[in-house]
C-alpha cells in the first residue's frame, strides 16, 4: 500500500471513529433525550372575527372553543380584545369557551380579537394486540356509543359496513385498523360543507369532517366508544379552515385518528384541540354580518433544559439565532451528501450541481408543491423569453437581464394573485433565489436548443426528484436538534463523502445504459 | 436473481463507468494544469503545428472584441471557413461559411450579413458556449470531407475517434451525421456511432443510441466490413499527437480531407463513454488487452 493510500485509510478512520466515541460518551451523559433532538415548535394564533349588527331583537353574541393545557399542548399570553362586549370564559365538558356578549347594536364594524401562543408536542400511542374488542366502559363514556344527527351509527348501512370490516376474529386494535384504513382509501375532496356519516358512505367522498364522522359512526356501530375533536392545523397562514379528526376509547384512554390525514394513533404536535364533539367551532347571533379569519404564525422555540455544553445549542440559545434561518446551515452538508450520492452512485442528473439543495433551501418557506410550481413557471417563462432573444442573437450577460426581469415579473405577478386570493404562501414566492434559479432555467432553456425536449425535460424532472429529498431533509425537524446535539457527526459525513469522492463503482444509471454491452 | 447478478459482474468486468473514468483515467492519466492544452481549441493547435502535426490551418485567433473587424477583414480572400470558439464543447458555436456565386458569405444555405457574422464572434468572446468564461475565436480553414464519408452519407462532417492511453490506441469509432442530427456527429446529439475493428482497419457495425445497424439507417448504404482509407496514417497521426502532449488518457477527434487526409480536429481529456456501447466492447476490456496494461484499472 502507499503511502498516500495509508494516509487516505487512516483519515477516514478517525474521522469515523472519533465522533463514535464522543456520541457515545454523550449518550451515556444525557445527551439523548426528546427535547435535545427536537426543538419544541410554537405557533402565534390570532383569532379575528369582523362583525357589525343592527335591528336586532335580542342580545348579541359570538362564542368559540380556545384551546385548554393537555399533555399535547400547551397555552401561554392569553389576550382577548373586548371593545364594548362582556366577555366570558368557560370551561365545559366540550372545551374551554369565550363568548363575547353585548345588548349594544353596533352598525360599525366592530373587529374582536383574542390570541395565544401555542406550544405543541406529538404524541405516538401504542395499540397493544390482543385486547378484547368488547371492553368495560365507565359510566362517562357511554354516551360516545350513541348515534347523533351526522353520526349516524345505528343506520343500517352503516351497521352492514361495520360488519363487513370487522370479523369475529378481529381484536380491538386490527378492528380500528381496519375502519381506518377503509375511511382512509375514500377519495378525499375540498369543501366546507358539512358532511354526516351517511352520506360519506353512500358518496365515497369526503373531507375531513365527513371521513372523521365515519369512522366515528363505524367505531361507535361495532360498539367502540368514538368521538369526533375539533380544532385547527397550525401552520403560518391566514386561514378559515378548521379541522376535525375522531377518537376511540381503548382501555382508558382516547386515541387519535386522522384519516384524512393519514394519521393513525398519532397526533400531530400541530394540530390544535379545542373541541370534543360533533359541535361548531364558531356560535353567534343569526342574522348579523360576520367574518372571520385565523392568523397564525410559527416560531421555533428551545426547550429550556437543554445541554449546550460540547453541543452547538449555544448559537440558538446565548446567539440568539432564529432555529429556522440555522437549520439551512446546519442541514446543508447532509443536503449536499445527499446529492453527491444521488449523482455517483445513482446518477440523477440536475441543472447544477447543488442548485437543489439551493432551491430545497428556498421552498422551506412556501413548501416544495408550490415550490416546484414556481420552479415550472420560472422554467416556462424563461424557456419562452429565450427563443426570440436567441434569435436576435442577444449577447449572453444581457440576455441573463431580460430572462431575470421576466422571472421578477412573474414571480411578482403570483404573489400579487396570491394577495387577491388571501394565500400567504402564495405570496412569499418573492424569496425564491431568484438569479440563481433564472440561470438555472436559462440552461433549460439551452438544453431544448441544443439536446431536444425530452433531455430538457428529464433533466428538469430529475432536478425536481433531488429537490424533493433536499426539501425533506430541511422538514425534519429532528435532524436540527441532532446536530445541534452532536455536531461531530459532520466529521462522519465527510469520511462518507472521501469514500464516495474513491468510490469508482458503475452508477445505477449506467447498468441501464450498457445494458446492451453484455446482453 | 441469480442471472441479473451475473449480468451486473460481466457488466462491472467490461465497462468503465463515469466514476472510475474520472477516477482512475482522467485524473491518473492526467496533469489539472495540462487540461487547457485540449480544452482550448488555440491551445491545441499551436502545440500541433510546433509539432508539425497535419491539423486544419489556422487563418486568425481573436482575441478582444476591438479586434474583431479587423481579424474579420483579415479572412476575407479565403472562399470557405469555419469559426469556432476556442473553448466550446460538443460542437456548440461551430459556424461554417462559404462564398457563394456573388461573392457573398453563405451559412447552412442561406445568406449572412457581415454584422450577424461580427455578432456571433463577439458572442463567443463574451464567453456564450464555454460556460461564462472569457473566450478567444478561432477561424480555421474548413475541412473537405474525404469521399469515403459522402458513400456513408452525404452530408455534414464525419470524424474518427481514437482513445488512447499512455500514446496506445485502445478503441475507436467512427461518428457520422444522420437525419435527425443536422449535420453533427455527435453521439448525444443524435449522430451515428460506427464501431471499428482496429487491427483490420474497418467498420463493424453503427448504434445510434438505441439499436445496431449494419448499413447507414438514413442512406441505407452498407458499413460492415467498409474499409478504412488512410488507416493506419490515421493511427500513427493519433500516436504522434498523444506522444506531443503531455496527456496520458485523452480521446483525439481526426477528420479525413478529400486533400489533406487525416487532419486532427480536436483533443478531449474527458472522452464519453458512450464509444463502449458503439464497439460493444468495454474499455476495461479493451485496456486488459494490452499486456502492458494490465494493471492500469482495479
Amino acid at each position: 500500500m502507499t503511502t498516500n493510500r495509508k494516509v487516505f485509510n487512516t483519515t477516514v478512520l478517525l474521522l469515523m471513529i472519533v465522533p463514535l466515541f464522543l456520541l457515545t460518551w454523550k449518550m451515556y451523559n444525557g445527551y439523548f433525550t426528546a427535547q435535545q433532538f427536537l426543538p419544541e415548535t410554537t405557533y402565534q394564533v390570532d383569532y379575528n372575527f369582523e362583525l357589525n349588527a343592527k335591528d336586532l331583537d335580542k342580545d348579541l353574541f359570538v362564542k368559540t372553543y380556545i384551546p385548554q393545557n393537555t399533555p399535547h399542548q400547551k397555552i401561554e399570553n392569553f389576550v382577548y380584545k373586548a371593545n364594548d362586549f362582556n366577555v366570558n370564559i368557560d370551561k365545559t365538558p366540550i372545551g374551554k369557551q369565550i363568548e363575547w356578549r353585548s345588548e349594544q347594536e353596533f352598525p360599525n364594524t366592530q373587529h374582536i380579537q383574542c390570541s395565544f401562543a401555542y406550544t405543541g408536542k406529538s404524541l405516538q400511542y401504542d395499540l397493544a394486540n390482543n385486547l378484547p374488542l368488547q371492553q368495560i366502559i365507565p359510566e362517562e363514556v357511554r354516551p360516545y356509543l350513541e348515534a347523533s344527527e351526522f353520526i349516524q351509527s345505528d343506520n343500517m348501512h352503516i351497521i352492514r359496513k361495520a360488519n363487513d370490516l370487522i370479523t369475529a376474529d378481529d381484536d380491538l386494535t386490527s378492528a380500528l385498523k381496519n375502519i381506518y384504513k377503509y375511511v382512509r382509501l375514500i377519495p378525499a375532496i375540498q369543501t366546507n360543507e358539512l358532511t354526516d356519516a351517511l352520506t360519506t358512505l353512500e358518496k365515497r367522498s369526503a373531507s375531513c369532517n365527513g371521513k372523521s364522522r365515519l369512522f366515528t359512526a363505524l367505531c361507535r356501530a361495532k360498539g367502540i366508544p368514538a368521538r369526533v375533536v375539533g380544532g385547527i392545523i397550525l401552520q403560518t397562514a391566514q386561514k378559515k379552515t378548521s379541522h376535525l379528526w375522531a377518537e376511540a376509547y381503548v382501555q382508558g384512554q382516547w386515541i387519535p385518528f386522522d384519516a384524512l390525514n393519514g394519521h393513525l394513533a398519532y397526533l400531530p404536535s400541530n394540530y390544535m384541540e379545542l373541541y370534543k364533539g360533533d359541535y361548531f367551532l364558531i356560535s353567534r347571533t343569526a342574522n348579523i354580518d360576520f367574518d372571520y379569519q385565523y392568523h397564525i404564525r410559527k416560531h421555533e422555540t428551545i426547550a429550556q433544559n437543554v445541554k449546550s455544553d460540547y453541543t452547538l445549542w449555544a448559537l440558538p440559545l446565548q446567539a440568539g439565532i432564529p432555529i429556522d434561518v440555522l437549520k439551512l446551515i446546519l442541514l446543508l452538508p447532509i443536503c449536499s451528501l445527499l446529492v453527491a450520492l444521488l449523482k455517483n452512485v445513482i446518477g440523477i442528473k440536475s441543472f447544477g450541481v447543488f442548485l437543489p439543495a439551493i432551491m430545497a433551501m428556498a421552498m422551506d418557506g412556501i413548501g416544495f408543491l408550490y415550490g416546484s410550481l414556481a420552479f415550472v413557471v420560472v422554467v416556462a417563462v424563461v424557456s419562452f423569453l429565450h427563443y426570440p432573444l436567441n434569435k436576435w442573437g442577444l449577447l449572453y450577460t444581457p440576455k441573463l437581464v431580460v430572462l431575470i426581469i421576466g422571472v421578477v415579473l412573474s414571480l411578482l405577478l403570483t404573489t400579487y394573485i396570491g394577495i387577491q386570493f388571501n394565500n400567504i404562501t402564495l405570496s412569499s414566492m418573492v424569496f425564491f433565489p431568484i438569479i440563481v434559479l433564472t440561470i438555472a432555467a436559462e440552461r433549460f432553456a439551452r438544453t431544448i436548443v441544443e439536446d431536444g425536449m425530452e433531455d430538457a425535460l428529464q433533466l428538469q424532472a430529475q432536478t425536481l426528484v433531488v429537490t424533493f429529498f433536499c426539501y425533506l431533509v430541511y422538514n425534519c425537524d429532528f435532524l436540527t436538534g441532532f446536530f445541534l446535539t452532536c455536531p461531530e457527526v459532520y466529521a462522519m459525513i465527510i469520511a462518507l463523502v472521501l469514500l464516495i469522492g474513491q468510490w469508482i463503482g458503475i452508477r445505477i444509471s449506467e447498468y441501464r445504459r450498457f445494458e446492451w454491452v453484455v446482453s | 436473481m441469480f442471472q441479473l447478478f451475473q449480468k451486473k459482474q460481466a457488466l462491472k468486468k467490461s465497462i468503465v463507468g463515469i466514476n472510475q473514468r474520472n477516477a482512475e483515467l482522467v485524473y491518473q492519466y492526467n496533469q489539472r494544469k495540462d487540461y487547457k492544452l485540449a480544452d482550448d481549441k488555440v491551445l491545441t493547435k499551436e502545440i500541433l503545428h510546433q509539432h508539425q502535426i497535419a491539423c486544419a490551418e489556422t487563418y486568425a485567433v481573436i482575441e478582444r472584441m476591438g479586434d474583431l473587424l479587423s481579424g474579420w477583414q483579415s479572412v476575407q480572400h479565403y472562399q470557405k471557413i469555419a469559426i469556432k470558439p476556442a473553448n466550446g464543447s460538443g460542437g456548440g458555436g461551430i459556424k461554417i461559411l462559404k462564398k457563394n456565386a456573388q461573392n457573398k458569405w453563405m451559412s447552412s444555405g442561406k445568406k449572412i450579413d457581415d454584422s450577424q457574422i461580427l455578432q456571433h464572434m463577439a458572442n463567443i468572446l463574451m464567453g456564450v458556449y464555454s460556460l461564462g468564461g472569457r473566450d478567444r475565436v478561432l477561424i480555421e480553414c474548413c475541412i473537405e470531407p474525404h469521399p469515403f464519408f459522402h458513400e456513408i452519407y452525404p452530408a455534414g462532417v464525419p470524424d474518427f475517434r481514437v482513445i488512447l492511453l499512455n500514446d496506445v490506441p485502445i478503441l475507436s469509432m467512427l461518428r457520422v451525421p444522420t437525419d435527425q442530427s443536422d449535420g453533427k456527429a455527435n453521439l448525444h446529439q443524435g449522430g451515428l456511432g460506427i464501431g471499428i475493428d482496429m487491427l483490420k482497419g474497418e467498420l463493424t457495425q453503427g448504434y445510434d443510441g438505441k439499436s445496431y445497424y449494419d448499413s447507414h439507417p438514413d442512406s441505407k448504404s452498407q458499413i460492415k466490413g467498409k474499409k478504412i482509407p488512410f488507416w493506419n496514417e490515421l493511427l500513427l497521426l493519433s500516436m504522434e499527437t498523444s506522444k506531443a502532449f503531455p496527456l496520458n488518457y485523452l480521446g483525439i477527434d481526426i477528420v479525413l480531407d478529400k486533400d489533406l487526409g487525416p487532419l486532427i480536429m480536436e483533443i478531449n481529456v474527458r472522452p464519453g463513454l458512450g464509444i463502449q456501447l458503439v464497439n460493444q466492447k468495454g474499455i476495461k476490456e479493451a485496456i486488459q488487452e494490452h499486456k502492458q496494461f494490465s494493471t492500469v484499472l482495479s
